[in-house]
């Protein structure tokens, strides 16, 4: 793995030019070289935190029917009988809407090459 | 818990946002892991998780003794104690009844027959991989590779951190504890590449292995006798291919998982079904494994003495053999490692007699500083066929030896070769899509071997948005092809 350290972006900053130049560097330079400098983790985690949110959302909106076999499979309770109504609605809601019907139909071609005989 | 369900996504994320607010707290961040890694292991089932502590304990101890100790008689001694009861669990809990059976059957042969004490025995899950990493940490604290970690939350989740605890890849203790005492950081590269990991490790689990699996190998291998001789060898090629796919996958969501926590594991496989000789093959293969053979089983038998003629090849060929044990109580796995052993121990023979050879002609044949043609390096073309050789014979080493490493006894590997080398009948379980996902798996082992990296570097600079959708539409698709429910990983076995 790669680290992120001074990139390739530093470099080409035409705002440098001239390298001798006793002007001060612009802040918006000034601050992306820094940037660069350190990874800033807090960002990126939420950066990624933020895509796998993302990624959630797309589940839920397109395997309504995965949302709810897994409550289906949680163990009984108030809560979780809560949660099983809530996942029925939500799943009937997007099949009305239509992203819930596109996992049939990729299914269903998949299968239709998967059967193919010599 | 396995690593593509729901519950692990939920898991994981829950420990990730956690696990980063507490990025400038090092000690209550570690303190989460271990609760999070132990959860993860309870899950499975909660009575083995006083096994992984008393594990994490001993070698804890094992370690502050020896840092304590200036004898080196004594610290060798205690390093003996610790790696003999590491082993010594390991081998009742995978082995006692494996030496039982093998007992009874050498009485039975010798007329002698006696009832043997067999127990009922539940393997826990990953004790092979939590055990190695214990006996690495004391033998490098011991070797000075390492200092003892004087808190005890730095070895618990070096032992115990659930990305690697169940399958690996075996972390050695010098390179996963240094990363403890600093304070985690994430490149955005670290992010990318780690979706990608996870990604590919879901694509070749949920999809590749999973359909390789149900629809050619499981049922050749269940009566190969019923099974067309096309089939066969389909499938004896296909298993290679998916046992490669089915581990690479959790190491890969495993290190993955790992640079999203902030943590670097080392690569556990480097396309080793593109390798053209074994020794590059075990190179390449589950190369955890195979480094810490040859750095605390292969050292441990050759001494500090260097290693030649004889010797070496037998050391050689005893840590295949041993290795090949390590996967499981079977004589099937003995096989397979003596399979490979003699294979690596042959290999190496002839190298090193052709390079003798070799130069012994060269040196025949220089006149002072003149050198004649004879001496000129071979053509391109020559290299090439070279290599097309030892590719083809590598692979067909390792993808035969594998029908022993999956037939559950050595009748059945036995039954496997015959009927597939009566070459009779066509392919009936054998689809194109089979054949593609096998040969286009084969074929990706060919690609450059840094390409997700290269990958991760360009999108680097991606939006989150972006990033979610790459990761989260990918997954969809895993999902939506993949089969509802999903098998354990064949490594969970050993």
């Amino acid at each position: 793995m790669v680290d992120e350290t001074i990139g390739y972006r530093e470099k080409k900053n035409f705002w440098r030019w001239p390298s001798r130049s006793l002007l001060p560097v612009p802040r918006l330079a000034k601050r992306e070289a820094e940037h660069a400098r350190a990874p800033d983790t807090a960002a990126n985690a939420r950066t990624a935190g933020a895509a796998m949110l993302i990624a959630f959302a797309i589940f839920l909106v397109f395997e309504s029917e995965g949302l709810r076999h897994f409550t289906r499979d949680l163990p009984g309770n108030a809560v979780t009988d809560v949660m099983v109504e809530a996942a029925d609605s939500w799943h009937a809601l997007m099949e009305r809407l239509g992203p819930a019907r596109l996992q049939p139909g990729v299914r269903d071609v998949f299968e239709r090459v998967r059967h193919i005989r010599w | 818990m396995l690593f593509p369900t729901p519950e692990f996504a939920i898991f994981f994320f829950l420990v990730f946002v956690a696990a980063w607010a507490l990025r400038e707290h090092l000690e209550p961040r570690k303190a989460l892991l271990v609760v999070a890694s132990y959860y993860f292991y309870g899950y499975w089932d909660w009575r083995f998780m006083g096994l992984l502590a008393g594990s994490s304990t001993l070698n804890y101890i094992a370690g502050l003794m020896i840092a304590n100790s200036a004898d080196e008689k004594a610290r060798s001694r205690i390093v003996a104690v610790a790696v003999a009861l590491n082993l010594g669990v390991l081998g009742i809990f995978k082995y006692y009844n494996f030496f039982m059976d093998s007992l009874t059957d050498l009485t039975v042969a010798l007329g002698i027959q006696r009832d043997m004490p067999f127990l009922e025995i539940i393997l826990p899950i990953g004790i092979s991989f939590f055990t190695f990493q214990g006996i690495s940490y004391v033998v490098d604290v011991q070797r000075g590779h390492i200092k003892a970690v004087r808190s005890p939350l730095d070895l618990f989740l070096y032992i115990s951190f659930f990305p690697q605890l169940v399958a690996g890849p075996i972390v050695r203790a010098s390179h996963f504890l240094p990363q403890l005492t600093r304070k985690p950081a994430l490149p955005r590269t670290a992010v990318v590449y780690g979706f990608l990991l996870i990604l590919n490790g879901m694509f070749k689990k949920v999809v590749l292995a999973h359909y390789i699996a149900t629809g050619l190998v499981d049922p050749a291998f269940a009566d190969p006798t019923q099974t067309s001789s096309t089939d066969l060898i389909a499938a004896h090629y296909a298993y290679a291919v998916q046992v490669y796919c089915d581990f690479s996958a959790y190491s890969d969501i495993a290190i993955g998982a790992a640079a999203l926590l902030g943590y670097r594991f080392r690569k556990n496989f480097d396309r080793p079904l593109g390798a053209t000789s074994l020794t590059q093959l075990w190179q390449r293969w589950h190369i955890s494994l195979s480094t810490w053979l040859r750095d605390y089983l292969y050292r441990a038998l050759r001494g500090d003495r260097r290693d030649h003629g004889v010797r070496m090849y037998r050391n050689m060929f005893l840590t295949m053999l041993l290795g090949g044990l390590w996967h499981g109580a079977n004589w099937t796995f003995v096989l397979w490692g003596a399979i490979h052993g003699a294979g690596l121990t042959a290999e190496r023979f002839i190298k090193t007699h052709w390079h003798a050879w070799r130069n012994n002609r060269r040196r025949l044949s220089t006149v002072g500083a003149a050198a004649v043609t004879e001496t000129l390096p071979p053509s391109a073309t020559a290299n090439r066929v070279a290599t097309f050789f030892g590719w083809l014979i590598t692979f067909h080493l390792f993808t035969l030896a594998a029908v022993f490493f999956r037939s559950p006894d050595l009748d059945t590997a036995l039954t496997y070769f015959s009927a597939m080398f009566s070459f009779h009948g066509g392919p009936q379980l054998l689809t194109p899509f089979l054949a593609a996902l096998t040969a286009g798996s084969v074929a990706t082992q060919f690609l450059p071997g840094n390409k997700m990296e290269r990958f991760a570097e360009k999108a680097k600079d991606w939006h989150a948005l972006s990033l979610g959708l790459m990761f989260g539409g990918g997954l969809l698709l895993i999902e939506m092809i993949g089969p509802r429910g999903i098998a354990p990983f064949i490594y969970f076995q050993f």
